[in-house]
């Protein structure tokens, strides 16, 4: 993605940063963690990117629907670790949302983790993955990229080998045996295999580090915090100057090492000068006499005793949005600077003890640290991402912004411990269950309700109590439409926490009923085409809905799909067609199922061949062919494909028996030539497809 | 290495520009289609319908020609999209080009040095690209068929076209420089194809082609044979269509537009003159609208209320919303009115279907509670997969409304009697601007 968006440098959209680079191949997996969460715009918008998917969920919603399935299912891991308090809505199934579960903290980082099969991109933000967030407010991002063909302009990987770490302590906080949680922690061993093989980058002007906090005490017992590591990052001495933007501050004015305004000058030169500004919003009131100033008053006069001649704290508005001037303020930066270098700091880190892991509580946050030598040119790309501020000149007031982490809001409930997860699972014939996992006994007078069915009770403690009291019970699902989540309440609950449902596996789900039973003819036109399945299918369905044209072509205007010669000949294309997709490589167990058993897969045309031939023995002789071509299969392996030929050969072994299952010799003793010729096909598939 | 960003903007393309927490639109979108059948609210020049045709005649034939590429994703007419609007961005310099989908995404790609492709472009462009935007009224207007292939209108479109750019040959020719352009542009868009992006270099010359004959912003200027037939196609492919048209051109049309562009007035003046059939919508479309109103400002006063509250807060409460005292009143015998009115254009049943429960009279605390029910059962049916509503309900009778969704002031006095939803004059109104009939 480029820097430079509307001619202004440093600024751009993170929505963008979700768009697949060129030559970045198939999309393998994602993980993201944010605090507050809009499934909605995840799945809508960010999924939507880095999927490529081409359909408009507005206008297309059906063909949205189509290639979402298509892709989402292939996909290997698409999860989002959200903190307890806003780990809820409907989703589609086919990702998971897993709550993190901080006790008496929360889970704040921002994290953005997209892995394509020749390309790696972490972002780290100040922005959740909201509305509010990626579209309105006014937020800060970095981005590092790692291009798995070339290497040369590849940022380092230690901060992201030190993310993949924090993820693996983020998931520390989920429920261990989720499914959700599984796919994640292969994801990020997989990942970690790939940096394994990272060659040394040549050295950058720029150094890039990742800072966390987390509870963390050094050797000595003393709470280092996210200060005391990103002063431990900058090269040639403490800091002389800190810029520091926050959108929200401490509230209590006491002055402790545990207080951001007070620590910072543990941090700062202590000897000679030093100097710290406060970059802050400020409202005029009194007709533009007088300034209110959104931060607590108390950080002008926080100062180390005995320096005041040496130390100073300014303050500086921030210039509002030049297009938008209500646009919230929710970036978290700090720059500290020595003569000789500096560290800029951005991501999820308030300017409060718990954002930069300095109070007993702290929160699980995310920093992306940028170290460069002051030169010209290098400082000059980077103020262009920081923001910019005057000198107060007007006498102000201070009003600080009320904390949304330290109180939270106050009406958002989080999920009793005692719900582990809920876990959806089908059989064979499509019935669903889900089992709930509790870890022990949950407060009395819980309940269980569907929000989907007008909030039908599904289970309660009464009921439960009756059966003996399990640990792990399932709920019988049948074919009803799989839920996201469920709504649990207790006795004197101040509202309802969600416990969101995940699937145990991407076979679980059904696929929508719009791509059930596809008709022969369909499945054809889908396989021969280039076109791709979604545009084709908008087509498909305007032949259905008998919307097509009146062709003006006399030699078009026969219908002669149904001919016998011509059908065959479809269909034999089709078949090849088919061949090839099974013979491209795979990287997901998933994937393969798509193109075995999912609704253009091999098995559909098999279905479709035996509701749709014209007699037994076309039948017959379509499902020879079809074998046959299976049997031709000569899987193919690439770098980065995980599935090995061995296993796709397997399944598709497999598949061949099904298929041969489906077709009756003894409707063919009436032509014992055809007989002859579909018992060979099937001997000759059986030959074939030995390895 | 890229260093940290901070982010730009960036609101969200929505369908006509609402979000439609109400489920309000779709009949509205109904009745303005019958207004004006193809002509959507982002429209605003005619030339991308000449550039459709165009397009059609280019790409026809591709299908076949692409069959062997499996993986390709994306369709011909949508590179030669790319193909236009990166020749419109690279050679027309000399004033600024607006109305142009996309352009920002080209100004990007030339700037870098590259080619319009699927991940440069824009991330819906069967919805946003010009053939995504003009798709449906082309389609009305028999230029071309619904796979993209060109029918009567569009022949003949490009017959006019062809004529006064002087391209002989451009459709069906075996000869003329028209032959020659058209060829060059078939290879150029099936080499895309290929690619996966515009491949063509910058000093190429079918770049050109783009400025002298379809750039869109010089069809008012030429004002010639296109332009009126483009005209004529307009007026003459629907009969109230035709009467907006002639009304909007009118020296009295003009200035009622120009009045704060309050489209309750334009058609209640348009009605005293309309056809029967014109004034039996513009009368369903008042009524509907009277009814969207009191909705809608029921609705968005509420937010402003629990915007101010910030927290839980009992739906009783919302009774003390000025608008919602009007609505609890007005509701019912506006609903039985508008539910007539739709009957003859066939949206009686749907009106029913989805505004049922504010039929029957109830004090204002009731209506709140119908209204906040109903607008969480909207947003539950959205697709694909529903959405989350605009509150959180804590239960029956508590609700806080969620962060992206304040306000903290709504005038819904000044917008009585206003239509909340959109009826084509706009569109309409840029149309006749560049087609050179209205001065704008």
């Amino acid at each position: 993605m480029s820097r430079k968006k509307n001619g202004k440098p440093g600024y751009g959209k993170i929505l963008d940063a979700w768009v697949p680079p060129e030559n970045s191949g198939d999309p393998k997996g994602c993980i993201v963690t944010s605090y507050t969460f809009s499934p909605e715009l995840f799945e809508e918008e960010c999924l939507k990117r880095f999927l490529r998917i081409g359909a408009d969920t507005q206008e297309e919603s059906l063909r949205y629907l189509l290639e979402r399935e298509e892709k989402l299912s292939q996909n290997g891991c698409a999860v989002a670790l959200i903190d307890q308090h806003h780990c809820q809505g409907e989703r589609n199934l086919r990702w998971d949302m897993i709550p993190v579960r901080v006790h008496g903290g929360i889970m704040h980082a921002k994290i953005t983790l997209l892995h394509w099969q020749n390309h790696i991109r972490l972002i780290i933000a100040s922005a959740n993955i909201t509305m509010e967030g990626y579209r309105h407010n006014r937020e800060v991002f970095g981005v590092l990229d790692y291009n798995l063909l070339d290497s040369e302009d590849n940022a380092s990987a230690e901060p992201l080998s030190s993310t993949l770490n924090f993820l693996l302590e983020i998931l520390s906080y989920a429920s261990g045996e989720s499914p959700g949680v599984k796919r994640c922690n292969t994801m990020v061993a997989d990942l970690k295999k790939i940096i394994k093989n990272f060659e040394p980058v040549k050295k950058q002007l720029i150094q890039v580090e990742a800072v966390f906090s987390r509870p963390k005490v050094s050797s000595d017992g003393e709470i280092k915090g996210v200060l005391g590591e990103l002063k431990e990052l900058l090269p040639a001495g403490p800091p002389k100057r800190a810029d520091i933007v926050s959108p929200f501050f401490d509230q209590s004015e006491v002055a402790s090492d545990t207080n951001p305004a007070f620590n910072i000058w543990k941090h700062m030169n202590q000897r000679g000068e030093a100097v710290v500004t406060y970059f802050v919003e400020a409202e005029e009131l009194n007709d533009g006499e007088k300034l209110l100033v959104r931060a607590p008053g108390f950080i002008e006069s926080a100062k180390p005793d005995g320096r005041t001649s040496t130390v100073k704290v300014n303050l500086k508005r921030i210039l509002p949005d030049e297009l938008d001037s209500a646009r919230a303020l929710h970036l978290k930066t700090i720059w500290l600077e020595n003569d000789i270098y500096s560290a800029y700091m951005i991501g999820s880190s308030n300017f409060t003890s718990r954002g930069l892991g300095l109070s007993s509580m702290p929160n699980l946050e995310a920093n992306l640290v940028y170290i460069f030598k002051n030169d010209i040119k290098t400082e000059k790309s980077m103020r262009a991402s920081h923001v910019e501020g005057e000198t107060i000149e007007k006498t102000y007031d201070f009003e600080a912004r009320k904390d949304e982490e330290q109180d939270g809001p106050p009406e958002d409930i989080a999920l009793l411990d005692a719900f582990e997860q809920a876990v959806y699972s089908s059989d064979e014939n499509g019935k669903a269950s889900i089992e709930i996992f509790l870890k022990k006994k949950p407060r009395a007078g819980w309940t269980l309700s569907n929000p989907a069915e007008s909030m039908e009770t599904l289970c309660n403690e009464e009921a439960w109590v009756s059966q003996s009291s399990p640990l792990r019970f399932k709920l019988a699902w049948g074919t009803r439409k799989p839920p996201s989540g469920f709504y649990v309440t207790w006795s004197g609950s101040p509202g309802r926490a969600w416990l969101p449902v995940i699937i145990d596996g991407q076979a679980s789900l059904p696929y929508p009923n719009e791509l059930n039973d596809l008709k022969l003819e369909d499945l054809i036109s889908l396989l021969t085409s280039a076109r791709p399945i979604a545009g084709l299918l908008a087509g498909l369905k305007r032949k259905k809905n008998g919307e097509d044209r009146t062709t003006v072509d006399p030699h078009k205007k026969v219908d002669t799909s149904a001919f016998l010669l011509q059908r065959t000949r479809r269909i034999s294309w089709a078949l090849t067609e088919l061949r090839k997709i099974l013979e491209k490589p795979v990287s997901t167990i998933e994937a393969l199922d798509w193109r075995l058993r999912g609704p253009v897969g091999a098995m559909a045309i098999a279905k479709a061949i035996r509701r749709e031939a014209l007699s037994g023995e076309e039948s017959a002789f379509l499902l020879a062919e079809l074998a046959l071509e299976l049997g031709r299969v000569k899987p193919k392996s690439e770098k980065g494909y995980n599935i090995d030929v061995k296993k796709v050969r397997a399944e598709i072994n497999a598949l061949s028996g099904e298929i041969r299952a489906l077709v009756s010799l003894d409707d063919l003793e009436a032509i014992p030539a055809l007989k002859d010729y579909v018992q060979k096909a099937f001997s000759e598939e059986l030959n074939g497809r030995q390895l | 290495m890229l260093t940290p960003v901070l982010t730009l903007a960036d609101p969200a393309e929505s369908t006509e520009g609402t979000i439609d927490p109400l489920g309000l639109y779709s009949i509205a979108e109904s009745l303005a289609s019958r207004l004006a059948p193809g002509v959507r609210e982002r429209q605003s020049n005619p030339r991308f319908l000449t550039a459709m045709a165009v397009s059609a005649e280019v790409v026809s034939g591709m299908e076949e020609e692409t069959r062997s590429l499996k993986d390709v994703e994306t369709e011909p007419w949508q590179v030669f999209e790319w193909y236009l609007v990166e020749g419109i961005v690279r050679t027309v310099v000399d004033i600024e080009v607006t109305g142009l989908p996309g352009i920002n995404k080209a100004r990007e790609a030339i700037r870098n040095d590259l080619g319009l492709s699927r991940d440069r472009y824009l991330v819906t462009p069967t919805v946003f690209g010009f053939h995504g935007v003009y798709r449906a009224l082309a389609e009305a207007l028999n230029i071309i068929e619904k796979d993209g292939e060109l029918k009567e209108t569009g022949v003949e479109l490009i017959g006019q076209w062809e004529k006064e750019q002087g391209l002989k040959g451009f459709y069906c020719g075996n000869e003329g420089s028209g032959s020659d352009m058209r060829k060059m542009l078939v290879k150029a868009v099936i080499d895309g194809i290929h690619a996966g992006e515009t491949s063509r270099s910058k000093n190429w010359n079918g770049w050109e082609f783009f400025r002298k004959h379809l750039f869109h912003m010089d069809l008012r200027e030429k004002n010639g044979a296109e332009a009126k037939f483009l005209r004529e196609t307009l007026t003459k492919s629907n009969p109230n269509l035709n009467q907006i048209i002639d009304y909007i051109a009118s020296r009295e049309g003009q200035k009622l537009l120009e009045e704060g562009w309050q489209e309750a007035s334009f058609y209640r003046v348009l009605r005293k003159t309309a056809s029967d059939d014109l004034k039996d919508l513009i009368d369903a479309i008042a009524s509907y609208e009277e009814f969207s109103r009191l909705l809608q400002d029921s609705f968005d006063e509420c937010r402003v209320f629990l915007t101010r509250r910030k927290g839980k807060t009992k739906i009783k409460e919302l009774a003390e919303s000025k608008a919602v005292k009007r609505a609890a009143q007005s509701i019912p015998e506006c609903f039985n009115t508008t539910e007539d009115l739709l009957k003859p254009f066939g949206r009686a049943e749907y009106f029913k279907y989805l505004f049922e429960p504010f039929r029957e009279p109830v004090d204002p605390a009731g209506f709140a509670r119908v209204l906040v029910a109903h607008h969480e059962k909207i947003q539950k049916n959205k697709p694909p997969s529903g959405k989350a509503s605009w509150f959180i309900r804590f239960t029956d009778e508590d609700i806080c409304i969620r962060g992206g969704y304040f306000v903290y002031e709504y005038d819904s006095v000044a917008l009585q009697g206003s239509y909340v939803h959109p009826y084509r004059t706009r569109p309409l109104n840029s149309f006749l601007f560049n087609l050179g009939v209205i001065k704008g």
